[in-house]
């Protein structure tokens, strides 16, 4: 089976004070072709700069190293004008908020267009093909009377349609979509949610987002990042079922649930740590239940899908 | 269906009340009616949760509950006392007693405030304290809130989100309000700080037999905590009732269509999902007929024209619709196991 992307020990760094803070600690991941893969994490848990770096755009005072490997082209190696030749067409991003993300300048078919028109050999009348057949793809409705429409003029569900559109349309290997559903209403999040697993063609998916359940609507295996990290990763079942990390335990048991006992919930305490902190062991050992002195002293390798010194075994609840 | 309700609720339990309230903002092509003609009330202790899309009016109907912006029509009781109209000087007591939390604590507080001035605030405007008073006040709040006295003096800016909403909520209960209106209180949290400031809501609750008024998107989360659930479609309410109830046997399509997008953590309620077409139309162009009627999977010829009015079912849920209860979405109930 052909790997859509190979991530092998990626750093992402930002200097502050006290010399570079890694954010993203030297992670592996590979997704499939076809593999719609969930990186969820709370905030500071490095997923979006691990999205961000995969696609050579973080920002310019990150220090990236390690590999992304992409139709056998490493975009963090790579000169700025071959990662350039990748992005939009063998890998793409779809963003949290289509109004900031779409240009508001421009009308919709100039902005699918120019994707095309970029990255393929096709002549303006193909390009507009090609534009109406994905917005029509996507599920916008009378998508060609939508061609001359600016963004501003569109809903946010239609918005992130064009946004997916956008990321769709030069058929690429990956779509890396952060927290695509974040800012929508439930209904259209519905919507969006219902596209992103069953209408991304042949893509890959790895959506990065918040939310378990979010993730266990869309994908088909789950990663969970905390303080740079991956801690744990496996088949949704499984993740949701029957989680070997206390901080996957934890996240699933602050979910309020429809239960007609209403159970307390379970936080877990305290916050994860800051950018700039220190912290020798297990990165999560200060919140963990289950933390000894093991787990002070040393910061626990990633094996059989965990990174834990004490791995939970067992159902949840 | 019978019963057409009666615009004066019950008015003797009610603690905060609205009757028959409209709220009208004026936009350049004409009038935007964000809250149109609804009744709603809040008992002693008990939590309401508002829920609805963005442009439901479920915002707007919470700040108008605090006299925040003057209703066009209808009226506000508090403790059956008509606070629609009094001024702002009268409405000081009034404020003591119902306040609010705010959904992103980055912004409601003032990040070059020191905590005890953050919390001091309200006990400054409303009692007449000294500065040693004030701050032994502020520390027993914010030990209230479970954070320590010791930290009176750091900055807003320096504390986390979760702490930060801790602090929203010791400046909220700092004049011992009887009604706490909470607008989206834990969505800019991280996961695992949602479930503290969740246990945190419901511990002052208990202690202090405090009411809520929720305004929430996270159905998950107002199942969790509320007594009863309002929802808003268009600035109108479509569905009122008791919690357990609307959940397990919704009434209105758009309830049910709801509770059926939740992110499912099973398969079968994914599979099931109603789906809606389409999204939310503006309050200035509101269809003909049932203001749903275009998005609703069950809508008929009669829903296009008529307007279903709020109806009183006989096992005394509210509803605006002409077919309820048909549309049932598959909703994943879990069953918890005592450890």
């Amino acid at each position: 089976m052909i790997n859509a992307v190979e991530v092998k020990n990626l750093k992402v760094s930002f200097p502050t004070p006290a010399g570079y803070s890694a954010v993203v600690r030297g992670i592996n991941l590979t997704i499939k072709a076809g593999e719609r893969v969930a990186i969820v994490g709370e905030s500071g848990s490095g997923k979006t700069m691990l999205g961000l770096s995969m696609l050579g755009i973080q920002p310019t005072s990150a220090k990236v190293e390690g590999e992304v490997l992409i139709n056998g082209v490493d975009m963090v190696s790579a000169p700025d004008s071959v990662a350039r030749k990748l992005r939009g067409k063998d890998i793409s991003m779809v963003f949290q908020e289509p109004l900031t993300s779409l240009n508001p300048v421009r009308t919709v078919s100039s902005q699918l267009s120019e994707s095309v028109t970029r990255h393929t050999n096709l002549n303006k009348k193909d390009a507009a093909a090609k534009v109406l057949e994905v917005l029509t793809a996507v599920g916008i409705p009378s998508p060609a009377e939508r061609l001359k429409a600016y963004p501003h003029q569109l809903s946010g569900g239609l918005r992130q349609r064009v946004m997916i559109a956008l990321a769709l349309i030069n058929n690429p290997q990956l779509v890396v979509a952060d927290e695509p559903t974040t800012a929508l209403d439930a209904t259209i999040q519905a919507q969006i949610l219902d596209l992103l697993r069953s209408g991304m063609g042949d893509a890959s998916l790895m959506l990065i987002t918040h939310d378990l359940a979010v993730a266990a609507d869309v994908c088909n295996r789950i990663v969970v990042m905390y303080a740079g990290n991956i801690v744990e990763q496996g088949p949704v079942a499984e993740i949701l079922s029957t989680p070997k990390h206390p901080y996957t335990r934890g996240l699933l048991a602050a979910i309020p649930r429809f239960d007609p006992a209403r159970p307390a919930l379970n936080p877990i305490p305290g916050s994860p740590p800051q950018i700039t902190e220190i912290v020798s062991g297990c990165r999560f050992a200060s919140r963990c239940n289950y933390a000894d002195h093991v787990c002070q002293a040393a910061e626990p390798a990633f094996e059989n899908n965990v990174a834990c010194f004490h791995p939970v075994i067992g159902a949840t609840r | 269906m019978s019963n057409p309700i009666s615009s004066q609720p019950d008015l003797n339990s009610a603690l905060l009340k609205a009757v028959d309230l409209s709220i009208t903002f004026r936009v350049p092509t004409g009038s935007l009616k964000a809250v149109d003609n609804v009744s709603f009330q809040v008992k002693a202790g008990e939590t309401v949760a508002i829920v609805g899309e963005s442009g439901s009016g479920k915002t707007t109907l919470a700040l108008s509950l605090m006299r925040t912006n003057p209703p066009s029509s209808g009226s506000i009781y508090f403790e059956n006392q008509d606070v629609t109209n009094l001024s702002e000087k009268a409405l000081k007591d009034f404020r003591k007693k119902v306040q609010m939390v705010f959904q992103d604590p980055y912004s409601s507080l003032d990040p070059r405030m020191t905590v005890a001035k953050v919390i001091g605030e309200p006990l400054r405007a409303h009692h007449k304290l000294s500065k040693s008073e004030l701050r032994e006040q502020a520390g027993k709040l914010l030990e209230a809130v479970g954070l320590s006295a010791d930290l009176l003096d750091r900055r807003a800016s320096q504390f986390s989100g979760g702490q930060r909403q801790r602090i929203a909520i010791a400046r909220a209960l700092a004049l011992n309000p009887q009604v706490l209106i909470a607008d989206e209180p834990v969505s800019a949290l991280d996961v695992s700080t949602q479930a503290q400031i969740v246990n945190l809501l419901q511990r002052i609750q208990e202690e202090r037999n405090i009411s809520y008024v929720l305004v929430s998107h996270d159905l998950r989360l107002v199942y969790h905590l509320a007594t009863r659930v309002v929802v808003m479609y268009l600035g109108r309410v479509v569905e009122e009732g008791v919690c357990d109830d609307v959940v397990s046997n919704p009434q209105h399509p758009y309830t049910a269509a709801l509770l059926s997008a939740v992110p499912a953590l099973d398969e079968a309620s994914r599979k099931e999902r109603i789906v809606l077409n389409g999204a939310p139309p503006s309050p200035i162009a509101r269809p003909t007929g049932c203001s749903f009627h275009p998005r609703c999977p069950i809508a008929r010829e009669q829903c296009k024209t008529q307007t279903p009015e709020l109806q009183q079912l006989p096992n005394g849920r509210n509803v605006a619709c002409f077919f309820p209860g048909e549309l049932q979405p598959h909703i994943e109930f879990s069953t918890s196991t005592k450890e």
